[in-house]
C-alpha cells in the first residue's frame, strides 16, 4: 500500500515518531490533575506537609448530593454545549462549503469577519449583546446562552470546515448523482462521510469552547442558567479548596473523555486539520 | 437503445468566454462516439451537460427525441465515469459497485448477486472486500466501469477512460470497453484528447477545437479526408503545399502534380496535402518527381522519417517530410527524388487568402 505509506509520511510530524511523545503528553495532561485529585480528598492540608494530614470524602459526598446543584449544572452544560455544537455545524457546513470550494468577490473580507471573534475578546461585545437580548427577551434563557456561545465557537467550526472543503472534490457528488442518487442521498452517502473527520474536529472545538464559557454564560444567563463553570467559579471564590478541586475534576472529565474518543480524527491522517495550511 | 442528440448547445462562463459554442451532434444508438480535442477545448463540459451536472446556457439535449434539459441527473439514465475514477474512499469495492442499486433501494440479496456478476465482467472476481486504495490504477478504472454499468444506463459517458493508464493497461482497458460495449450495446460517448484513443475506440469521431465542432465522421475520414489544415495537423504531421487546381492538375510552387482524388473539388486555390508515409522516395528521377536534399532523419523502427528540402534551382525551396522503409538508407545531404502518387493526394479547399501564403 504505497499510497497510504506516502500520505502518512507526508503528513506525520517528526514528533509523532519520537518515543518521548507519549510520556510528555501524559505528564502535561495528567500531572496538573494530581494535586486536584489529592485536594478533593483532603480535610486538612497545610504547608509544609507534602500530603494532607487528614483525608475525607466530604467534598465528593457534597458534589454528589442533591443540594449541590452539580447534577443540574452538568445537565445544563451538556445541553448547552450539545446545542451549540449542532447549531454551529448547521451554520458552519454551508459557510465552510462556500468558502472552501468557491472563489467569490469579498471572500477575504468574509473570512476576516468570521475570524474576528477568535481574535477579539468577546467580552467587548457581550454588553451590547446583553442589552439586545434583554430587549428581545433572550436574556436569562438557555436559548440566549446557546446563541451567545455561538460567537466564540463559530470561527473554529467554520474555519475547520473551510479547510475540509478546500480539499474536497466536488466531482464525487456529480458522480453520485449520475449513478442515481437524489441530492439528499448524495449528502448522506457521499458528502457526510467525506467531511466526517473534519466535522468531528470542528464539533470537538465547539463542544469544548462552549463547555468552558464562564463570563458569557453568567452575563447572558443572568444567574438563571447555571452551568458547571458558573458553579465552579462560585466555589473557587468561596475558598473551599476541596469542593473546588472535586468540581474541577467533574468539569474536566467529560472534556477529556470526548477528546479521547475523537483523538483519531485529530491525527493528521485524514487531513481534517492538514488543510488549515491552505487558508 | 438510446440516440443522443445535441442541438446547438452553448455553454458560457462569465460574459465572453464560450466553453462550448453552438454544438450540434448526433450520437447514434448503440455506437461509441468520441469527442476529441485538445485539453481545455470544452469536451468535459459537454459530457457534464449530457449527464445533467451542468446546465447549458442555451440549446437542447435529447435522448431518443425527448428533451432532457429539465430532467435531473439521477433520472436521466446517463451515467458518467470521471477521468480519475472517483471511487468513494469510504466504501469497499463491492459497496462502490453496488452504490447505484442501493440508491434506488433495490434489495440486498439481488444487489449482491449483481455485484458478483459485474466483478466477473470486469475480471475482478474476489476483489469485492478490498478498499479502493489497495487497487492499482487499472483496477480502479475497472471498478468505476462496473459501478457505472450495474445500473444499466441508457447512455454511458466516459471521460478520458484510458489517459491515466500505462501502455499495456491501456490496451487491456480498451479491449474491455470495446467488448463490454459490443456485448451490452449501450450508446457510449467518450471524451479524449488523444486522437489514437479516439480512433481505436470510436465508431464516430467529433473533433472539437475551442468549443466548436470542426469535423464529424468515421475515424478514417480524419486521416484521409481532413476538412482543414488544423484538423490534418491534429492527426499527425502532414505536408501542405499551396497550389491552384485546374481539372486534375495541381499547380504549386514546387511543380505541378496530377491528382486522382475520389471527391469532387472545385477548381481554384487549394492546399495540396500528402502524408509523409504516402510520399515515395527514390534516388532516380521519375515523371513529376521533385528533387530534394535530405536535411535530417529520425529512425522509428518500422520506418525512418526524413526531412527534405526541395532543390529545384528554378523554384523556391520547401521543407517536406517523407517516410521510407527502414531498409532504405539515405544519408543526410543525399539527393533524393520525391514522388506524390496521384491517388494519395488530398486537397483542402482554400478560401481567398491563397495569394498571401
Amino acid at each position: 500500500m504505497p499510497e497510504t505509506a506516502k500520505s502518512l509520511g507526508a503528513s506525520a510530524h517528526p514528533f509523532t515518531r519520537s518515543p518521548l511523545l507519549l510520556p510528555l503528553i501524559l505528564v502535561s495532561v495528567v500531572a496538573p490533575l494530581i494535586p486536584l485529585l489529592i485536594w478533593s480528598f483532603a480535610h486538612r492540608w497545610f504547608f509544609p506537609a507534602v500530603l494532607p494530614t487528614e483525608w475525607s470524602l466530604r467534598a465528593w459526598s457534597y458534589v454528589f448530593s442533591d443540594s449541590s446543584q452539580v447534577a443540574a449544572a452538568l445537565g445544563n452544560s451538556t445541553a448547552v454545549a450539545l446545542a451549540v455544537t449542532v447549531l454551529s455545524a448547521v451554520i458552519g457546513l454551508p459557510a465552510g462549503r462556500a468558502l472552501g470550494l468557491y472563489e467569490f468577490r469579498g471572500k477575504t473580507a468574509v473570512l476576516f469577519l468570521i475570524l474576528t471573534p477568535a481574535i477579539m475578546p468577546v467580552i467587548a461585545v457581550a454588553m451590547g449583546i446583553h442589552v439586545a437580548f434583554l430587549r428581545i427577551g433572550l436574556a436569562d434563557s438557555h436559548l440566549g446562552v446557546v446563541l451567545v456561545h455561538l460567537v466564540p465557537v463559530l470561527p473554529y467550526m467554520v474555519l475547520t470546515l473551510t479547510s475540509v472543503f478546500a480539499n474536497y472534490n466536488l466531482d464525487f457528488e456529480g458522480q453520485a448523482r449520475t449513478l442515481g442518487a437524489r441530492p439528499g442521498q448524495v449528502f448522506w452517502h457521499v458528502t457526510l462521510p467525506a467531511i466526517w473527520p473534519g466535522l468531528m474536529v470542528g464539533g470537538l472545538f465547539a463542544f469544548i469552547i462552549s463547555w468552558s464559557q464562564y463570563l458569557l454564560t453568567l452575563l447572558i444567563g443572568g444567574g438563571q442558567v447555571i452551568t458547571l463553570p458558573v458553579l465552579l467559579f462560585a466555589f473557587a471564590n468561596s475558598g473551599d479548596n476541596a469542593i473546588t478541586a472535586a468540581l474541577s475534576l467533574v468539569f474536566i472529565a467529560p472534556a477529556l473523555l470526548l477528546f479521547l474518543f475523537t483523538s483519531r480524527y485529530l491525527t493528521g491522517r485524514n487531513a481534517a486539520l492538514g488543510g488549515l495550511g491552505k487558508l | 437503445m438510446t440516440e443522443v442528440q445535441l442541438h446547438s448547445l452553448n455553454k458560457q462562463y462569465g460574459n465572453q468566454h464560450h466553453a462550448v459554442a453552438d454544438l450540434s451532434l448526433v450520437a447514434p444508438c448503440g455506437q461509441i462516439t468520441a469527442l476529441l480535442g485538445p485539453s481545455g477545448c470544452g469536451k468535459t463540459t459537454v459530457l457534464k451537460m449530457i449527464a445533467g451536472l451542468l446546465p447549458p446556457t442555451s440549446g437542447d439535449i435529447t435522448f431518443d427525441g425527448q428533451s432532457v434539459r429539465l430532467v435531473p441527473p439521477e433520472k436521466r439514465g446517463a451515467v458518467m465515469a470521471f477521468q480519475n475514477h472517483l471511487l468513494f474512499p469510504h466504501l469497499n469495492v463491492a459497496d462502490n459497485i453496488a452504490f447505484g442499486l442501493k440508491m434506488r433501494g433495490e434489495p440486498g440479496a439481488a444487489t449482491r448477486q449483481r455485484v458478483e456478476e459485474m466483478l466477473e465482467l470486469v475480471r475482478l472476481t474476489g476483489y469485492g472486500r478490498r478498499q479502493p486504495h489497495q487497487l492499482s490504477g487499472g483496477q480502479k478504472q475497472r471498478v468505476a466501469l462496473a459501478r457505472a454499468l450495474i445500473v444499466q444506463p441508457k447512455v454511458l459517458l466516459l471521460d478520458e477512460p484510458l489517459s491515466n493508464l500505462d501502455a499495456h493497461l491501456r490496451n487491456e482497458m480498451r479491449d474491455l470497453i470495446l467488448s463490454l460495449q459490443r456485448q451490452l450495446g449501450i450508446t457510449t460517448i467518450v471524451v479524449t484528447h488523444d486522437q489514437e484513443e479516439a480512433v481505436i475506440l470510436a465508431d464516430r469521431v467529433a473533433l472539437i477545437f475551442e468549443g466548436k465542432l470542426q469535423q464529424v465522421g468515421e475515424p478514417a475520414d480524419f486521416y484521409e479526408r481532413p476538412l482543414t489544415e488544423p484538423i490534418a495537423r491534429f492527426f499527425g504531421s502532414v505536408n501542405f503545399i499551396p497550389g491552384v487546381k485546374h481539372g486534375s492538375c495541381i499547380e504549386t510552387s514546387i511543380g505541378s502534380f496530377s491528382w486522382a482524388g475520389a471527391v469532387d473539388v472545385p477548381d481554384g486555390p487549394v492546399k495540396l496535402t500528402i502524408r509523409p508515409e504516402s510520399v515515395l522516395l527514390s534516388d532516380c528521377q521519375q515523371e513529376q518527381s521533385v528533387p530534394g536534399r535530405v536535411l535530417s532523419h529520425v529512425y522509428a523502427g518500422t520506418h525512418t522519417r526524413f526531412k527534405i528540402a526541395t532543390t529545384d534551382p528554378a523554384l523556391p525551396p520547401l521543407e517536406l517530410l517523407a517516410d521510407a522503409a527502414s531498409q532504405r538508407r539515405f544519408r543526410d545531404g543525399d539527393t533524393v527524388f520525391l514522388h506524390f502518387p496521384p491517388e494519395k493526394i488530398w486537397l483542402i479547399e482554400e478560401p481567398e487568402n491563397f495569394a498571401t501564403n
